[in-house]
């Protein structure tokens, strides 16, 4: 399986064109993030799908950000789906990494998969593996049609679930702050569960401006299965709608609240 | 520069979540869950995610301490173990097996734990054993 | 940028149930007292005229007060 993607990855790394490949494995069962130094290991090359289509994403983009600023200078290739080209980009755009540095193997996402994970842009640029699905609309619609009392409620309940794992920061491709808010005493208090409510997971929201690339690994990661997803989309349509941004589309684009811009003509 | 991810098992409690220990050169660095677990399924508490903190913690024990003078003092395995030994027996002779107890670990296997069962229960001949999650 | 921002968060906080009219933004100097003093007036009227929030939480009880409301042995 995958071949065309296994024997660009031994190009690569036989040339020596760059120092590892971050991809996923088939190890002792499982399915794990993995950094291929050398065409050997390549057989169990897997692009992350499991009993069903990409049930095994991991942030791939997290780890080639730790190991391109432990490594400056050395490139690095990765299997990229449509949330990973854009988490690149963004991450580009924060001065996070180099693109120049990133070889980049895509992958387009099934329908299965697609539909399931419903982003805006299930494909990359250029893929090896997979197939051009067109998203459907990818806005969290059903909240839309409550009202704002019923609103609230629902999300009191879905934020009370919270145990303050910080599983959602910490797989959050896009997170890369070395001192993050949510641990700062004045933001959230210590030692409650569930976190301050609303604020831990407002906060969350907000710092999402600009950053979130529509993902999904936030509520896979959620042991609570709070729908952060629909709350961080509201906030990437929100500022769509007001500045006409929205996080890792344009290469170089940053983000427009976070310049110290002249003021728009209109808010 | 060399990047691993090791699968393992949550070493706090009994629930026993997969994940990945990332380590770079040698170092513990960071802990992604594992997606493919059927326990977790991809999700950590806050004490997994942080698991990787103490597998290389400088203020772990690294020698044996033995109390001496009011002060606890690094020694040798050879040292501590005959000394527990003969203590031991010792108290076990001057105040009888129950005024000896254990506490076992969450955090060893539980092998280890049964080891420390049989030796209080049958070396020592005390029911007083119980567990760290217990209190 | 603070503008942009809050005018993100209102939009936010609508979508969380919570009223948009419950945060405000004002810029007010330090040598501008009866405008500040005018502006909380303002505001605290609207705050007292929304309501208290329908947050329907059942705030944890500290031990030390389930204690002394129920005295035992």
């Amino acid at each position: 399986m995958y071949h065309a993607i296994k024997e660009r990855v031994t190009e690569l790394l036989s040339t020596g064109e760059v120092k590892g490949f971050l991809a996923l494995k088939k190890d002792n069962g499982h399915i794990k993030p993995h950094l291929y130094v050398s065409p050997d290991e390549i057989d169990q090359l897997s692009i992350g799908d499991g009993e069903t289509a990409g049930d095994a994403r991991y942030p791939l983009t997290k780890i080639l950000t730790m190991l391109l600023q432990n490594h400056s200078g050395e490139p690095f290739g990765i299997l990229a789906r449509g949330c990973d080209q854009r988490a690149l980009r963004a991450l580009a755009a924060w001065n996070q990494i180099s693109l120049e540095q990133v070889v980049v193997i895509g992958v387009a996402c099934s329908e299965e998969l697609a539909r399931a994970c419903n982003c805006g842009l299930p494909y990359p640029d250029e893929w090896l593996e997979g197939e051009q699905i067109e998203p459907k609309d990818p806005r969290p619609v059903e909240w839309e049609e409550k009202s704002p009392l019923q609103r609230l409620d629902l999300w009191r309940a879905e934020f009370e679930k919270c145990i303050k794992c910080y599983g959602c920061r910490n797989i959050c491709p896009m997170c890369f702050c070395k001192e993050c808010s949510l641990e700062s005493e004045d933001v959230v208090t210590k030692g409650e569960i569930p976190p301050d409510l609303p604020m831990f997971h407002l906060v969350r929201a907000l710092h999402m401006i600009g950053r979130c690339v529509d993902c999904g690994l936030c509520e896979e990661a959620c042991p609570a299965s709070i729908p952060l997803r629909a709350l961080y989309k509201k906030v990437n349509d929100i500022v769509e709608t007001r500045f006409q941004f929205r996080a890792g589309i344009e290469q170089t684009e940053q983000s427009p609240l976070h310049k110290i811009a002249e003021p728009p003509a209109a808010i | 520069m060399d990047y691993k991810t090791v699968l393992t098992t949550c070493a706090y409690c009994g629930c026993g979540c997969g994940l990945y220990l990332e380590v770079l050169d040698g170092q513990a660095i960071g802990t992604i869950p594992s997606k493919t677990n059927p326990i977790n399924e991809g999700k950590l508490c806050v004490k997994g995610w942080n698991i990787h903190e103490f597998v290389q913690h400088p203020k772990r024990l690294t020698k044996p301490l033995i109390r001496k003078n009011g002060t606890l003092t690094e020694s040798s395995w050879d040292e501590a173990l005959d000394y527990t030994a003969s203590r031991l027996k010792e108290i076990k002779e001057a105040h009888g097996s129950d005024s000896i107890a254990f506490l076992a670990s969450a955090k060893v296997t539980n092998e280890e734990n049964y080891i420390i069962m049989k030796f209080a229960r049958a070396a020592v001949g005390t029911n007083n054993v119980d567990h760290c999650a217990r209190l | 940028m603070t503008a942009q921002r809050v005018a993100v968060l209102r939009d936010l906080l609508e979508f969380v149930g919570i009223e948009g009219e419950r945060l405000n933004l004002v810029w007010v100097s330090s040598a501008e007292g009866p405008r500040f003093a005018n502006k909380m007036t303002e505001f605290t009227e609207k705050i007292r005229s929304l309501g208290p929030l329908n947050w329907n939480y059942q705030w944890a009880v500290p031990d030390s007060e389930l204690r002394a409301a129920n005295p035992s042995k």
